[in-house]
């Protein structure tokens, strides 16, 4: 958009305005909003639908990819996943952006709920396989279109970047919804070496999905 | 001493297995949760390994089935949400957070508030507002509203709650590098309030400014991060 009111900023001497160049006491340190997903949540939280779709397209194929990842079954995945975006709505007026990003919220809202099913399913049909889990959704009838390539193709590289003892820790434990002390005895090993490796394993994924931002 | 500085670096490991929802114990887990309040160290950690875990959520991400989208959207009407108190903060003004526990300590003291150890599912009333409609409620509330080249800006603007809604549509976009930044004018002095940007030119959003007096306002597109006085023709301007 080329509005003829938008004027190029010259140099930091630039040009005069209509105000006065002074000012008067320090003011309150303010910061650029960058991140339309916290508007967009922040807006959910005072029931504006709109926004909260904004949210849902933002965020679906990460709440879904999580939920089919834990769950394996599609049909229950969306069930799972419709509980998880009416909960989302239904927690937005306490959503907080000093404690973590709409995405992290949003995917570890997701994650227990999964999780908190998965558990309470029993239905540990494939759960035991532990070669399943460790591989990505196969076998699950998935036609939807994977959402980000890039997204998945960066996490893959981070990923590969483990140790296969770390990877495998991690994997576990997020994607099969393990808890440490079964990712223990999946892999035979002491519980506090699983501690130690999913902590590991996480930040140095952290730092190499840093890297590659 | 040395008993108890192994129970707290056994807790401290928790933080990880924590993050990804790993411990099943629910004693355990109430141990954690427990010391969470009382543990920067691990609140920390914890929000960062659920960054980092949401981030290799990403690489997994499934679009779902299309149908998912007009049953969750036409089940918002009748879902209640819960009331906003007690509430968090929500200050829109605020960066993408990037967690660390000095920052966290800032934004306390940035809201003139006692930081309240307890992140994380635990409630921690602070004061200020930040929803569009609670500044529209407030008793100080000054309501402007101006027209140019055809868009129209309104602001809404509590000085006792130090901060101001701005809505307005079409409004130019900016370059990178750029952003818009609203004034406050009080006896021919100019002095600075929020910074905002708006990818699409749409606005609905809450900017911070101090809780001093003004007669008018002004916003102007200034370079990132914002200026101490304006640096560009004024866009939109109006008076209180």
């Amino acid at each position: 958009m080329n509005e003829p009111t938008l004027r190029t900023r010259t140099e930091q001497t630039g040009q005069t305005t209509t105000f006065r160049r002074r000012t008067r006491r320090p003011v309150r340190t303010t910061s650029t909003l960058t991140d339309d997903s916290v508007i967009d949540l922040t807006l959910a939280g005072t029931g504006d639908e709109a926004a909260f779709g904004r949210i849902y397209d933002q965020f679906s194929s990460l709440v879904y990819g999580i939920v089919l990842r834990v769950l394996r079954d599609p049909a229950m995945s969306e069930e799972v996943a419709q509980e998880i975006f009416l909960e989302l709505w239904r927690l937005a007026p306490r959503f907080d952006s000093a404690n973590g990003s709409p995405k992290s919220w949003i995917a570890t809202m997701a994650h227990r709920r999964a999780v908190d099913r998965v558990r309470s399913e029993q239905s540990r049909r494939q759960r035991d396989d532990r070669d399943a889990q460790l591989q990505p959704t196969e076998g699950v009838d998935v036609h939807e279109m994977v959402a980000d390539q890039l997204d998945r193709v960066r996490v893959q590289k981070c990923l590969a970047e483990l140790s296969s003892v770390q990877r495998e820790s991690v994997t576990l434990a997020y994607f099969g919804g393990f808890t440490y002390r079964e990712v223990a005895s999946i892999l035979d090993v002491a519980e506090g070496t699983i501690k130690t490796r999913i902590r590991d394993g996480l930040t140095k994924l952290r730092e190499k999905l840093d890297d590659t931002e | 001493m040395l008993g108890s500085t192994d129970v707290s670096d056994d807790l401290h490991r928790l933080a990880a297995p924590y993050a990804l929802d790993a411990i099943d114990d629910s004693a355990e887990r109430l141990s954690f949760e427990n010391h969470l309040k009382s543990c920067v160290i691990c609140a920390e950690a914890v929000a960062q390994f659920r960054e980092t875990a949401a981030s290799v959520a990403m690489g997994a991400a499934v679009s779902p089935p299309v149908s998912l989208r007009a049953s969750v959207l036409d089940s918002l009407g009748s879902t209640p949400q819960v009331p906003a108190e007690p509430r968090q903060v929500i200050d829109l003004t605020r960066p993408r957070p990037k967690l660390t526990a000095s920052r966290l300590v800032l934004v306390a003291m940035a809201a003139s508030v006692v930081l309240i150890i307890g992140v994380f599912g635990i409630l921690t009333p602070r004061t200020a507002p930040t929803g569009l409609d609670e500044i529209a409620l407030a008793d100080d509330a000054r309501i402007s509203e101006t027209t140019s080249d055809g868009t129209t800006l309104k602001i809404v603007w509590s000085p006792s709650m130090a901060q101001a809604a701005v809505t307005g549509s079409q409004l130019p976009i900016l370059d990178e590098g750029q952003t818009y930044q609203l004034w406050l004018i009080a006896d021919e002095a100019t002095r600075p309030a929020g910074i905002f940007t708006s990818p699409d030119g749409d606005l609905a959003l809450v900017v911070a400014t101090d809780g001093g007096m003004a007669q008018a306002w002004g916003i102007t597109i200034e370079p990132a991060g914002g200026s101490t006085s304006p640096t560009s023709d004024v866009l939109y301007t109006g008076t209180f």
